[in-house]
């Protein structure tokens, strides 16, 4: 799934040669969630946009949040980052409240809320050094680092205003790395972006996943994007949590691997299909049957052999798409 | 961690801009006017007094950086980088702070400017002191309180600028009403002067603008209504800037982030 020749991110990259020394011991072996939300609610003007939210963000995964427009995705972030207050409950980022100890948790966090807006009259590397300066331990050599890894490199010493969408959003990201947080937090990243620009995101995040154990926190509404980024996700709709589910997990894969699953064989003919099975139902020019992977190979040897045509075999699977829709339905308007 | 880092970003934001290089040229190029329209009409005067002449310009600089003062927070708000810049490890309040210190460091620089320009125009156009007109009537003002006075009249205004630009998030509300606020201020005391009975004026002695231009001592102990002094105007000014000050850094710090 990741392709090491993208030349944006050579899998050689090292960001982090000296990580912060209790960023080293954090990660692996501590379980400690990287964000708690304790009861959460955001209330503007009798409003209620955020419901007594609860949830743990674990370490080192890329977590997505998602959630239909207006479902409160980028307030949580907001309150997340202090931009927005707390009416209720409180947020710990790495074990430290956000409300009452907000330089210590932000220090953790890198983010990019919204678009990554810059300061167009200066160049790239003007607006890092803007953050680097404000960030302990953030010398020129790291932000020479930083914008390697989002491939900047040719064009760093150019206004922003000339930048296409896709630079700002990679300076966006830049300016998210530069002092190493512990979580990253993007907010909508793919928004506007081409499948190229979006590719390169998500190759982005599987590297810092990967090789410094960032924990990624990436709010979308868009399914088909968090089924491919993350390892697990928050469904939220109406300010409410709705459902935390982890994806593609390998003991999910290896439990395909016994499990009955319903098959669909397209077949010249299926009527002869449940002549020779007797069992299975059939519509059109399949046949629809439920089985292991052992007695899908048996089917096909059977037909096979009996001069019936197989075009394809395929698992049904209830996409993502389907259960959010199912989950989200009746909650709306 | 050094919090003249955080100075010296926000004087990068204001220096690197083209718009205030522009604003910068065209007060240089208006500052030393007094003293060559004043050596075109053809008076004696001697250097000291187009010195203090001179400053009859310096609403030039006073301008220049309320529009400095009126960008500095409400553009970050309309560029969308207050969401970058809040996400920072530093509490609000000094990002705040050091906002406020780049806009005074900005017109101090430019109060330089402008008296230096002042003083090297008049010393060269008016070489031969001695015999002015001015003089010979009464004293000039001291050049140091000349400067010193009309720069708190600029520092509030400023502030004034500043907590405008906080507060309402928008920079051309904030300029439009910083200037506005600097220009009506005579003309509207002059209107309650007219119109209001004598008992009734009192209260103008504690209005923002009667106290705002400390050159009236010069001329008069009790001021251009006769009703104030130095240390009365200086009170009310103090006073002015904490209350200024105070809804800025609750407008600031409170508020929730929504652009």
């Amino acid at each position: 799934m990741e392709s090491n020749s993208n030349p944006v991110v050579p899998s050689t990259v090292h960001i982090s040669k000296d990580p912060m020394p209790d960023s080293n011991e954090h990660h692996g072996a501590n379980h400690l969630p990287v964000v708690q939300f304790q009861n959460v609610s955001k209330v503007i003007g009798g409003k209620t946009l955020i419901d007594h939210l609860t949830l743990d963000i674990p370490a080192g995964k890329v977590f997505g949040f998602l959630g239909p427009n207006g479902a409160g995705k980028t307030t949580t972030i907001r309150m997340m980052v202090g931009l927005m207050s707390i009416t209720e409950g409180d947020i710990l980022i790495d074990g430290q409240s956000i409300r009452t100890h907000f330089e210590e948790a932000i220090a953790k966090v890198g983010a990019i809320v919204e678009n990554p807006e810059m300061y167009k009259y200066m160049t790239g590397r003007q607006n890092l050094m803007q953050y680097a300066r404000m960030s302990p331990g953030v010398d020129p050599q790291r932000v020479e680092e930083v914008v390697q890894f989002v491939g900047l490199t040719g064009r760093i010493h150019e206004k922003v205003s000339t930048y296409s969408l896709g630079m700002r959003q990679r300076l966006g990201v830049a300016q998210a790395l530069l002092h190493r947080p512990k979580l990253l937090i993007l907010d909508e990243p793919t928004n506007g972006l081409d499948p190229q620009g979006i590719r390169e995101l998500r190759d982005y995040l599987r590297a810092l996943t990967r090789e410094e154990g960032t924990t990624v926190f990436v709010s979308s509404h868009l399914l088909a994007e968090m089924e491919l980024m993350c390892d697990a996700i928050a469904v939220i709709d109406g300010g409410k949590l709705i459902d935390v589910r982890e994806l593609h997990t390998t003991a999910e894969a290896e439990a395909d691997l016994i499990a009955k699953t319903a098959v669909i064989f397209e077949l010249d003919q299926p009527e002869r299909a449940v002549e020779l099975t007797s069992v299975g139902q059939v519509q059109g020019n399949t046949w629809t049957i439920e089985a292991d992977r052992q007695q899908v190979a048996q089917f096909n040897m059977l037909f096979v052999s009996n001069g019936i045509a197989v075009y394809a075999i395929r698992p049904i699977k209830r996409s993502l798409e389907d259960q959010f829709l199912e989950l989200t339905r009746g909650g709306q308007l | 961690m050094d919090f003249w880092r955080l100075v010296h970003n926000e004087n990068l934001k204001i220096v690197l801009k083209k718009s205030t290089w522009i604003l910068t040229i065209l007060m240089i190029i208006g500052s030393p006017i007094v003293p060559i329209f004043l050596k075109l009409i053809d008076i004696p005067f001697s250097a000291p007094d187009v010195i203090y002449q001179s400053f009859n310009l310096y609403f030039i600089v006073i301008m220049l950086s309320l529009i400095i003062a009126s960008e500095s927070v409400s553009s970050e708000f309309s560029r969308g980088t207050i969401k970058l810049l809040l996400i920072r490890p530093w509490d609000r309040w000094k990002i705040l702070l050091s906002k406020y210190i780049s806009v005074i460091l900005f017109s101090l620089a430019a109060t330089i400017v402008f008296v230096i320009l002042n003083i090297i125009f008049a010393y060269i156009l008016f070489p031969a002191s001695g015999n002015s007109i001015l003089s010979a009537a009464s004293s000039t003002p001291d050049l140091v309180l000349t400067i010193v006075y009309n720069y708190i009249r600029a520092l509030v205004l400023i502030t004034v600028a500043f907590m405008l630009s906080s507060l309402f998030r928008s920079t051309a509300l904030s300029i439009t009403i910083s200037i506005l606020l600097y220009f009506s201020g005579n003309t509207l005391n002059g209107i309650f002067r007219l119109f209001l009975e004598q008992e009734h004026r009192e209260f103008i002695k504690y209005l923002l603008s009667t106290n705002l231009d400390l050159t009236q001592y010069f001329a008069s102990p009790t001021g251009t209504f006769g009703m104030t002094s130095l240390g009365f105007s200086l009170g009310v000014l103090l006073v002015y800037m904490i209350v200024f000050i105070a809804i800025t850094w609750f407008s600031f710090v409170k508020r929730d982030v929504r652009a």
